[in-house]
């Protein structure tokens, strides 16, 4: 009978409209006992409310959907099931994943292979490059390692890296006695590919006179300096011969920066907004000079010399300008004011506009202009940093696409235990200031663990300057001597120190495998 | 402006605007195919009267849109998955209804109502951890646990 009346009222319900359906519903729910209500609970949960939808759907679409995931989503993701890890492991997907993502990445074409033939592996190994340059696992490369064996030694003195090209083709060396910087006549070109194999070729200083330090430049192709009291340019080739010397005009500061062909000279009139270009040939040694921007950046884009350097920094001021094609595809130089507080270091101010107008229309491509401070200039065309350290304050710029960006950092002594300037070393990657600091205490350099000397690595975002965790400590096997620069670039980076440079390359997916394995 | 009319699988008719109903690639080339607007109901064989009303709902209400660039399958930037406000409205549905949806758009051949279903499940999969996933989805993990443990240990990087 009771059975019969619940038949009846279940076929009410289904012919019921939604109101009433619902209250009758409400109403059923409030009278479940605790079980009854745990056996629907248990009943909806399996009730494909909740499917698949990725894994259902046909493949293209499926795939559709994963090229909307970052590299990291694809790889963790393949442990969902079967189904998803076949659908996340596709060639087509790892391959147009990893030209999306990784297009800018300068070591993209050793990969270019496996790409092909292995992609989602390929697609596997630059994350995992991305990840390790982001959380400071790498390994000591071999055979990209320099000491100064082939440079006569004197008693008690060191020779100190001033300058190395944005590529890391080259470096030139300084000597120092005793601590003190390297005020000499003589310095050394050293081709950091060819490793320990070589006579670092001195760079031909007939006069012996003093070189200014803080104008050594050095490219892929090229080293130049200025003397420090004739105010003399010496241009040397990648070989140390001295090419083309000349004196510069006036004594106010200078950026020197080269590409293949061309090494360009910027001098600023002393207190005045103006300087004078100096353009040399490094295949023919012939010298121009141009009295304005305008007229050196005609010639510049005329010639395809697509390194032009208009750049000054000033104590705490700095103006960077870029070439590049605006909407309509016409040329324009673009500058940047950027004022900082004289003793904060905070930005005070920020002037940005166009500077000039007269510019030809048909300039060749690529314009678009990058430019580092206190390197030469990098031509990828895809933004540079520029970065200058200055006892406890680190100056950050970026150019990217016509706009520009700086931030300034202060180090304080207390808690970062900050240890001088020479004992730390900073550097930009992927977005992120990085900055190495001696750890504090005697304990961690220990002789026992086959290392001389530890640092540890700090990442900045914003203006939070924040430890890397443990397990994050940078050990600098071997490195018998001071710390004195850390350049990056995105397979790596390099540490200079007083007696030598090691080159440092991030963690490939088979070396962590491999030590996780031998753990 | 003249109409045409949409017959569901399950027999149900629809009145829509012909251009409306021309954000569908398919019954567009149908039309043009015909030559003329046609009397008789244009059958949607794989698409039900749910589905199809809010196929509908969406070509109405982006009825004015530019057409997509045709070659943006080929373009080599990051794709992304933002959504814009509407859209995202519209797409607060049921898992089934965003599938029969997707599907729906993937046979009426609209191709910014399946991009936007894409960026919609994608965003629900972003970021998210295996366990999160499977609970997301209801899906059975079925690895063996020897395969599971080799490929977390091949991912654990992957995971922090």
């Amino acid at each position: 009978m009771e059975s019969l009346a619940l038949n009846e009222a279940l076929e009410t319900f289904k012919t019921s409209g939604q109101r009433e359906r619902i209250q009758f519903l409400n109403a059923l729910f409030d009278s479940f006992l605790p079980s009854e209500k745990y056996t629907l609970q248990e009943k909806l949960r399996t009730a494909n409310c909740y499917f698949d939808i990725f894994g259902f759907l046909p493949v293209e679409i499926s795939l559709q959907i994963a090229e909307g995931l970052d590299p990291k989503d694809i790889i963790r993701l393949r442990r969902v099931s079967l189904r998803w890890k076949s659908l996340l492991s596709s060639s087509q997907l790892a391959k147009k994943i990893a030209y999306i993502y990784y297009a800018k990445r300068s070591d993209l074409h050793f990969y270019a292979r496996q790409l092909e033939e292995d992609p989602f592996s390929a697609l596997r190994n630059i994350a995992f490059k991305e990840y390790s340059g982001e959380s400071g696992l790498f390994k000591l490369k071999t055979g990209y390692d320099f000491s100064f064996s082939g440079i006569p030694q004197d008693r008690d003195g060191f020779f100190v890296a001033l300058k190395v090209s944005v590529g890391l083709e080259y470096a030139i060396f300084g000597h120092s006695r005793q601590g003190s910087l390297p005020e000499t006549y003589q310095w050394y070109l050293v081709d950091l590919n060819r490793g320990q194999s070589q006579t670092p070729a001195p760079l031909v200083n007939k006069r012996r006179e003093i070189l200014d330090k803080r104008s050594a430049h050095v490219g892929a192709h090229c080293a130049a300096a200025i003397t420090l009291n004739s105010n003399r340019a010496l241009v040397w080739n990648s070989n140390g011969r001295l090419i083309r010397e000349f004196k510069l005009l006036h004594e106010g500061g200078m950026t020197i920066s080269s590409s293949e062909k061309y090494l360009c000279i910027r001098n600023e009139h002393g207190d005045t907004d103006y300087s004078d270009y100096y353009l040399v040939n490094l295949q023919t040694a012939a010298l121009r000079v141009f009295e304005r921007i305008a007229d050196f950046v005609k010639a510049a884009t005329r010639e395809g010399i697509i390194n032009s350097p208009p750049m000054m920094i000033l104590a705490n001021r700095i103006t960077v300008a870029a070439v590049f094609l605006d909407n309509d595809h016409k040329p324009q130089v673009c500058a940047s004011w950027l004022t900082f507080h004289e003793e904060e270091g905070t930005l005070i101010e920020t002037t940005a506009g166009l500077i000039n107008h007269d510019l030809p229309d048909d300039l060749p491509d690529p314009i678009l202009q990058s430019i580092s401070f206190c390197h030469s200039i990098n031509a990828t065309g895809v933004g540079m940093p520029g970065l200058e350290t200055k006892e406890w304050n680190v100056r950050l710029a970026i150019l990217s696409d016509g706009e520009v960006s700086a931030s300034w950092k202060c180090f304080d002594l207390n808690p970062l235990q900050y240890q001088g300037p020479d004992a730390t070393a900073s550097f930009y990657y992927k977005d992120t200031f990085y900055t190495v600091m001696p750890l504090a205490t005697e304990e961690h350099l220990s002789k026992e663990k086959n290392y001389l000397c530890n640092y540890s690595l700090w990442c900045s975002k914003g203006d939070q300057l924040t430890p890397l965790g443990p397990g994050r400590v940078l050990e600098l096997v071997g490195m018998s001597g001071q710390l004195e620069e850390i350049r990056p670039h995105d397979k790596g980076f390099a540490v200079f120190y007083r007696g030598g440079v090691h080159v440092y390359d991030w963690l490939s997916f088979d070396e962590f495998m491999d030590s996780q394995k031998s753990k | 402006m003249s109409q045409i009319i949409l017959l569901s699988s399950d027999n149900v008719e629809m009145k829509v605007d012909k251009e409306v109903a021309e954000r569908s690639i398919l019954i567009k080339n149908m039309l043009e195919d015909v030559g003329e607007t046609p009397d008789q109901a244009i059958p949607i064989p794989n698409v039900n009267e749910g589905v199809l009303r809010k196929v509908i709902e969406w070509c109405e209400h982006h009825r004015n849109d530019p057409p997509p660039p045709a070659d943006e399958d080929s373009d080599s930037r990051k794709k992304s998955t933002d959504i814009e406000e509407w859209d995202q409205k519209f797409m607060q549905v049921d898992q089934e209804m965003l599938f029969e949806i997707i599907l729906a758009a993937n046979y009426l051949d609209i191709k910014p109502l399946l991009d936007v279903g894409c960026k919609t499940v994608a965003n629900m999969i972003k970021g998210k951890s295996p366990e999160e996933i499977r609970k997301t989805f209801n899906i059975q993990n079925d690895f063996t646990p020897e395969e599971e443990d080799q490929i977390r240990r091949e991912n654990e990087w992957a995971e922090e």
